[in-house]
């Protein structure tokens, strides 16, 4: 038998507080204040700019210092990777602009010539942009984008 | 043969459709024989749903690719069980699979209780029908399986090698049937809006069913997060990516259901609340399906830009009209019969539960459409990574432990302060050390908060289990292991939802832990040259390079290799006691060769996960690693199998005559929950 599933058989009770209503909204109004504090509060810290490559040469975000995504394809002959080493040089390109990327960390599996890839970082004094983060968009998934045959 | 498959689809659309109109006609005029027909409509629908997946996997298994789907993504050289596994490996084969799992729901649900709820059952049935009819229509017209190659090449493409894992036997199928149950549910709900009939029964049989889909919801983002930690390498379980973030989304709401649906069966109270929370479950499992399958985010799931995406959306607004429409329309039938009486009592603790949860699920929801909403608004697309959901979520997780250990000890209507503060001494007491202790060793509020929260949460668990108990031994004189499985058996849903919190609290453990404790290193290292981590002393022994075969056996492929494989072996110690050896390996797919694959090594040493993934090698036998130390990251596994366990004890079908004989005398009440 489930206790929780039966209703119980109250008498009505009219004698109600009537703060008691305020008391809840107040209750529910301070839940929902602290849920819309954490969310500004943490936009702000978390925000990035995602840009094409030649939106960011248009707007000319990033240059002070400022977070931002830049997606774009990985122009093809640009990679330039010594074996062991763990920086991995190569230039993003959307078809109008490029931009050359540095980037160190685990590169993705799927990292390669033409592969649509999403960086972010900031952008140094040289223009480069400087990545802490490489994202590969997951080929497929699986949908392949290889012609089928 | 694609015929077969291709036609039995277009029989099943039209018997869709047919079987809407049985049911509703049945209902208006009230004929039973054509509502009973309509719920075998339901039926038919999903027998031939079979029919085509049959022609499908046939088709898979030999390897008959005059199919595009098949020959797309399987090949003869793999082995037989991710040939089989290929079958979803697609938007065609998903959508298909999706179609099953609810239809093989819905015939359950449908086919049990029609003679239970003669009048709302009919109009549910045609409801469940109009949403499998939409999927059949994609499955037919939009995203069929059966197209046919002009010529039907000799070998297969293949399934992409991040497929090829063992995971992937379960968990996608266990994601999509969680998804596309939760139409139950969705059918049930709006069938009761239609006929205003709200009863206590209709209650439970929704609730039953709410509960059917929140537990493979959950089982399946569970096995998503195992399958990441395994597969892909990057030392983590959850990353809050588009795609795991709106597979939360209906299992956020539905867990808030599940709660305050109690409070309904109790008190008569919240009905619009719980109603909406139900309606909204489906609509955010179809979102999340039109996100995923439209290309508008990006994410490392992002599949290519789909034809389907444009009628998912308007698929998704003509259900949100729907619900919309139908609680506006029945709101004044939707009077609360209570009201709360006190501020503290078992009524608000899941009023706040409520909140917290629907607070998650707004924040995870804001966080992955603002690329969108930034786009429409400000003309830049801008986007939240991670760290906003671990500030956001994590102090609103926190929040919902610590209620977790006191929620179940309120009393209805009223709770009195000073008895409730007497109970919660002990695990006061139990928290204040954790806090303390944990702070003295490693100096991390916020790690101590989430320890604290979670040994909070299992005392409140322990502390009902021993209270109910302890009754039992004194009134029936059982032992206390006998008593403990009577509770378990007797309220079923209480006692199997308290190991439910058991799991989680684990669960909760092991995330706090692996978040705030987890030691990272990427290194090079020459054979015999060895690194010191956390304690653990990894030692780099050599390099090979194998050849994989893995075609089925009699296959011509078979004398062909499937796959290069380099292997990194290390060997693991810690204060020169050996751990055992590890192989991090990486694999070149034929066909896949500029997408190589890791199979992470993982050692599990005491509560420590040893992660090495291999990243870069050179000729002379030199290795670059990322190793990881993830503390207790096996508490999360465990605490899933606990999770599991508690579903099991909810669902374990009740003896319905001896529960009828035990329980009536004892207070009158109705027997057992009646639905399934």
């Amino acid at each position: 038998m489930d206790a929780d599933s039966t209703p119980l058989k109250i008498t009505p009770v009219r004698r109600r507080n009537p703060w008691l209503n305020v008391k809840l909204l107040v209750a529910a109004g301070v839940v929902v204040a602290a849920v819309g504090f954490l969310v500004v509060n943490a936009m702000g810290s978390s925000l990035a700019y995602f840009h094409t490559v030649s939106e960011l040469e248009e707007s000319g975000r990033g240059l002070d210092g400022e977070l931002v995504r830049v997606g774009g394809d990985v122009l093809a002959g640009s990679i330039q990777r010594e074996a062991l080493s763990s920086e991995l040089r190569f230039t993003l390109t959307d078809g109008q602009g490029t931009l050359p990327v540095v980037y160190s960390g685990v590169i993705p599996d799927i990292f390669s010539e033409e592969v649509e890839v999403v960086a972010e970082g900031t952008i140094g004094p040289d223009g480069t942009l400087v990545a802490n983060k490489l994202l590969t968009k997951c080929p497929s998934r699986f949908e392949a984008d290889r012609p089928s045959g | 043969m694609a015929h077969l498959g291709h036609g039995a689809l277009l029989v099943a659309f039209a018997l869709s459709l047919f079987g809407i109109a049985l049911n509703v006609i049945g209902e208006k005029r009230r004929i039973p024989e054509l509502s009973i027909a309509g719920v075998r409509a339901v039926i038919g629908v999903t027998v031939l749903l079979f029919v085509a997946a049959v022609v499908l996997m046939i088709a898979f298994i030999t390897h008959d690719f005059s199919f595009a789907y098949v020959s797309s993504r399987s090949s003869t050289d793999m082995p037989m069980r991710y040939v089989v596994t290929a079958f979803y490996g697609g938007q065609e084969g998903s959508l298909l699979l999706w179609t099953i799992a609810a239809g093989v729901l819905g015939s359950i649900a449908f086919a049990r209780n029609r003679p239970r709820f003669p009048r709302l059952v009919p109009y549910a049935a045609a409801t469940f029908l109009a949403l499998q009819a939409f999927m059949l229509y994609m499955l037919c017209f939009v995203a069929t399986p059966f197209l046919l190659n002009p010529v039907a090449p000799s070998e297969g493409r293949g399934l992409n090698p991040l497929l090829r894992d063992p995971g992937m036997l379960i968990h996608p199928p266990m994601l999509l049937a969680g998804y596309s149950s939760f139409a139950i549910p969705f059918s049930i709900a709006v069938a009761a809006l239609l006929t205003g009939r709200m009863t206590t029964e209709w209650l439970r049989f929704v609730r039953r069913w709410a509960l059917v889909s929140w537990a493979i919801l959950g089982t399946g983002i569970f096995l998503g997060g195992w399958w990441a930690y395994h597969v892909l390498g990057w030392g983590g379980y959850w990353g809050w990516d588009p795609v795991e973030n709106v597979s939360l989304l209906p299992w956020l709401l539905a867990t808030a259901f599940i709660h305050s649906i109690i409070v309904q069966e109790r008190r008569g109270m919240l009905k619009v609340w719980n109603i909406g929370l139900l309606l909204a479950s489906y609509v955010l499992a179809i979102f999340g399906t039109f996100i995923v399958r439209s290309g508008m985010l990006q994410s490392v799931h992002s599949f290519a830009i789909s034809e389907i995406g444009p009628y998912f959306l308007g698929f998704l607004i003509a259900i949100i009209a729907l619900s919309v429409g139908l609680i506006a329309y029945r709101l004044p039938a939707m009077q609360a019969e209570s009201t709360f009486d006190s501020m503290l009592s078992r009524e608000s603790g899941f009023l706040l539960n409520n909140l917290i949860f629907a607070g998650i699920a707004f924040a995870t929801f804001w966080g992955t459409v603002y690329p969108l909403i930034s786009e429409a608004v400000r003309g830049t697309t801008m986007t939240v990574g991670p760290p906003f959901y671990n500030q956001v979520n994590g102090p609103l997780f926190l929040a919902l432990l610590i209620l977790m250990g006191i929620g179940p000890l309120l009393a209805w209507r009223q709770s009195p302060l000073r008895p409730l503060l007497r109970i919660l001494r002990g695990p006061l007491a139990i928290a204040t050390v954790t806090v303390f202790v944990v702070l003295l060793l490693f100096g991390q509020p916020m790690a101590a908060a989430g320890f604290a929260g979670a040994v909070f949460a299992i005392s409140a668990v322990a502390i009902e289990y021993w209270r109910g108990a302890q009754l039992r031994q004194k009134n029936a004189g059982d032992s206390f292991a006998v008593a403990v499985f009577r509770l378990l058996r007797r309220e079923p849903r209480r006692y199997g939802g308290y190991i439910v919190h058991l799991g989680v609290a684990v669960i909760a453990i092991g995330i706090v832990a692996s978040t705030f404790f987890q030691s990272e290193r990427q290194v090079v290292l020459n054979p015999g040259e060895s690194i010191e981590i956390a304690g653990y002393t990894l030692t780099m022994n050599r390099l090979t390079e194998t050849e994989r075969f893995e075609g089925q056996t009699g296959s011509l492929a078979r004398a062909t290799p499937s796959a290069r494989v380099i292997t990194a072996h290390i060997d693991v110690s810690t204060n020169g006691s050996s751990q055992g050896s590890m192989q991090a390996k990486r694999f070149f797919y034929r066909g896949f060769e500029q997408q190589p694959t890791t199979q992470v090594a993982v050692n599990t040493v005491g509560f420590d996960d040893v992660y090495v993934m291999l990243v870069d090698w050179n000729d002379a036998g030199a290795a670059q690693l990322h190793v990881f130390v993830n503390p207790m990251v096996t508490w999360i596994w465990a605490g899933g199998a606990v999770y599991l366990l508690g579903m099991v004890a909810i669902f374990w079908p009740a003896p319905q005559a001896r529960r009828v004989a035990v329980t009536a005398p004892a207070r009158g009440r109705q027997a057992g929950e009646a639905t399934t």
